[in-house]
């Protein structure tokens, strides 16, 4: 293992897929010269040249709909929206043209296409850059969507993204990239939907999503600590989503707690909910509750911005309200 | 006046009995003295009498069932006689003896059953979770009887709250051979999913959910194929729980001798035509045992407590193989019986052993153990001390060997039948120079055995 930050962990699996095909190409904003806005492309346009690293105009729907048009070609673009609340200017590309182009040229086409993108509050980003909108795109029938935790997590999970031969919505959260983590140094990847339990316990399980999984780890470890033994499942991807995981860890416990941090109101926590009801229902000892960003524009102030998402004392305060 | 007949204590570690057979109906007549019933306890099957004159007016429980010991299971009295006073007494009776658990013999009885389990109103109106509704129907209880505090959500009852409740009150419902093998093996009956009567929980279900966790054991062994999984159950654990205890408490320390039984050899075949009773060479070796702890009598002890306590009396257990453990009967007061005495009582007690005969009061009580294990030919061994007795002696085969001894042209080598002795004693009572003493008078009676005689 080595000790690296989330960044460089993106970094390297996009440097790896580079050097094994020369069909991965880079694109987007400041991809380029100078290395991501996150700093998360740093180096690779003076190793593999310009034209497999591409700096684009600010114009998103128009480079998504390249990197579209570039993977009918047989490349296998990945392109970087600067922040993911910029998918509303690509909507069209992302849900009409990307999602859906497979399936209606019968299969003659195929989009191997990645779109990164930073999620998340926390920053001061304020409310149109500090969105968490998972739910617009697993709402598309079409596209893959993952949502990594740790930087190990980030790279085992973006190279199967970009050997995946559907586009896939790939949503890195942003407070993360400057922390450090442990990542094996061979090569591996992570499969996409197989979720992963992280901290296992009797007493509650919880489905978490990007880094709000180590929170609720830390919640879990703190819980421990009053015999409240908590399950923690990273669900790594939320289409595919591992049921089963979750199913079988919800027959155990009896209780389940959503934690993904995307708006509450029409959100993935409440399908997640509702399509593994009929699996669990006999098996709940509580009514499945979830925890997520209220139903606000983000704002600006870091005390308000603080109070409306989820972290590890909501979440443990979460899990005491429901066990009592 | 009726009589109530109750399941019998036969021996102080006897806490329950399975009544294995009926010997009489309920209308039959019975007397004193005659058999009236089978019971089977954790070791042995015994042939009960009845305790009265008159007719059998009820049995309480059913041929198979367990229950504790001084429970009612029925009733003798005249023809006709009315006995509902009886009846309610053996009734309370019953149900103080197994936790309350009285459906059983409500149902003997023919007792209407006041509360109908899970009354589908009760169930409306308190406020269960999914699971919890699943738990109360899965196992028939009878929650509007139960005052289970609710914890969960909204004050609601979880299935949790009902578990703990029922491990609190010991509400489970489980036969007493179920509970007790619950115990043992550490199984939670909360856990386990009755199939008896009103969703009892029987042994058969603690076996099953025992065979469930060694089952997840094994699987986790790779690379090994499993051909079969016994419970580690019953006798052989008992077996087990002892004897590890025996080794990792008491400092076990060994003494072998050899004993030349040509003398031994020939007064047995003399002793044949004197005696009607057959004498083996384990009755002489018993015999002698006995006659060196009377010498030795600190070999006939144990450790009790802070407490170094020698015995009086000797009673000698004889390890006796059965087809799936081992058990150890005793001739009690052996100090004071003959050889023939010894011989006649020995061979009684290892035939009742073997056919699962043995009360509980003729397999305890031992001071001093002789286990021979000659008759299937083994050369040498060692014994682990029976608890809490203070020694054990190993007995092996007589085997044809040269030895060399002193003649009249000074040494020479002949053959003699020899066999070898292993004696272990607990250090913490008996130290070498003892053990040395004891065994060589062992051995000296053994080689002069017209002492064993006299």
């Amino acid at each position: 293992m080595k000790e690296i930050t989330y960044a460089d962990a993106i970094c390297e699996a996009l440097d790896e897929e580079m050097a094994k095909d020369e069909n991965v190409i880079l694109l987007g904003e400041d991809v380029g010269i100078i290395g991501g806005n996150f700093k998360t492309s740093v180096g690779l346009r003076d190793k593999y040249g310009e034209w497999r690293v591409k700096d684009t105009p600010i114009s998103e729907n128009s480079f998504v709909g390249i990197g579209i048009g570039c993977a009918f070609t047989g490349l296998r673009p990945v392109v970087e929206l600067m922040f993911a609340d910029f998918l509303a200017i690509s909507m069209d590309q992302v849900a009409n043209q990307a999602a859906k182009l497979r399936y209606m040229s019968g299969g003659q086409v195929k989009v191997p296409l990645t779109i990164r993108m930073p999620i998340g509050g926390g920053r001061s980003s304020a409310a149109q850059h500090s969105q968490s909108l998972q739910a617009w795109v697993a709402h598309i029938p079409g596209l893959k969507v993952v949502l990594p935790s740790t930087a190990a997590e980030a790279k085992g999970l973006l190279k199967t993204a970009i050997a995946d031969d559907n586009p896939v919505i790939f949503m890195e959260h942003k407070m993360e990239y400057n922390k450090k983590y442990l990542v094996p140094k061979e090569e591996y990847t992570i499969p996409f939907g197989q979720a992963n339990i992280v901290h296992e316990g009797e007493d509650l399980t919880i489905a978490a999503t990007s880094n709000l999984v180590i929170k609720s780890k830390e919640a879990a470890q703190e819980l421990d600590k009053e015999g409240i033994k908590v399950e923690v499942i990273d669900l790594r991807t939320l289409v595919p989503l591992d049921k089963e995981t979750i199913i079988n860890s919800v027959k155990k416990t009896g209780r389940l707690l959503i934690v993904d941090e995307g708006y509450l109101n029409f959100g993935i926590s409440g399908e997640i909910a509702l399509s593994i009801m009929n699996d669990v229902f006999y098996y709940l000892d509580a009514p499945i509750m979830r925890l997520g960003t209220a139903s606000v524009p983000l704002p600006f102030s870091p005390a308000l911005e603080f109070s409306v998402i989820p972290d590890t004392k909501k979440i443990y305060g979460k899990v005491k309200e429901i066990v009592g | 006046m009726a009589e109530t007949v109750i399941m019998p204590k036969l021996g102080f570690n006897m806490s329950e009995g399975k009544l294995v057979r009926w010997h009489k109906e309920v209308g039959d007549s019975i007397k004193m003295g005659e058999i009236f019933f089978e019971i089977e306890t954790d070791k042995t099957t015994m042939e009960i009498e009845s305790t009265a004159d008159g007719t059998v007016l009820k049995l309480l429980v059913e041929e198979g069932d367990s229950v504790p010991v001084t429970s009612p299971i029925a009733v003798i009295g005249e023809k006709g006689e009315d006995i509902v006073d009886l009846m309610v007494d053996a009734e309370g009776k019953f149900e103080r003896l197994n936790d309350k658990d009285g459906d059983m013999l409500v149902g003997v009885l023919g007792k209407q059953n006041s509360s109908k389990p899970e009354s589908s109103s009760a169930l409306n109106n308190s406020k269960l979770t999914p699971r919890a509704r699943k738990l109360v129907a899965d196992k028939k209880l009878d929650i509007s009887k139960m005052k289970v505090e609710g914890t969960g959500f909204d004050g609601g009852i979880t299935a949790r709250d009902i578990l703990r409740y029922m491990r609190e009150h010991k509400e489970v419902k489980a036969t007493p051979v179920a509970k007790k093998l619950a115990e043992i093996e550490e199984i939670d009956l909360c856990e386990v999913t009755g199939s008896g009567f009103n969703s009892k929980i029987m042994k058969v279900d603690v076996e099953k959910k025992i065979e469930e966790k060694n089952q997840i054991v094994i699987e986790s062994l790779d690379s090994k194929e499993v051909q079969e999984v016994i419970p580690y159950t019953g006798m052989r654990k008992i077996i087990g729980d002892r004897l590890s205890r025996s080794k990792f408490t008491a400092p076990h320390l060994y003494f072998i001798t050899f004993v030349d039984v040509s003398k031994l050899l020939k007064l047995k075949e003399e002793t044949r035509e004197l005696v009607s009773t057959k004498i083996s060479i384990n009755d002489f070796i018993v015999t002698g045992v006995v006659q060196a702890l009377k010498k030795y009598p600190q070999v006939n002890s144990t450790l009790n407590g802070d407490q170094i306590v020698i015995y009086k009396n000797i009673n000698m257990g004889i390890a006796v193989a059965l087809e799936n453990g081992v058990i150890v009967p005793v001739v009690k007061d052996a100090d004071k019986k003959k050889l023939s005495e010894i011989a006649q009582e020995m061979r009684e007690l290892v035939e009742r052993a073997r056919n699962n005969k043995l009360t509980p009061d003729e397999y305890s009580g031992g001071t001093f153990t002789v286990s021979n294990l000659g008759m299937f030919g083994i050369e040498n061994f060692t014994a682990i001390i029976n608890p809490p007795e203070a020694a054990i002696l190993a007995v092996s085969a007589i085997k044809k060997t040269p030895v060399v001894i002193s003649g009249e042209e000074g040494d020479e080598i002949v053959i003699r039948p020899i066999m070898k002795l292993t004696l272990s004693v607990d250090h913490r009572l008996i130290d070498g120079v003892l053990a040395t003493k004891f065994i060589n008078k062992v051995k000296e009676l053994l080689e002069n055995p017209m002492k064993i005689l006299v």
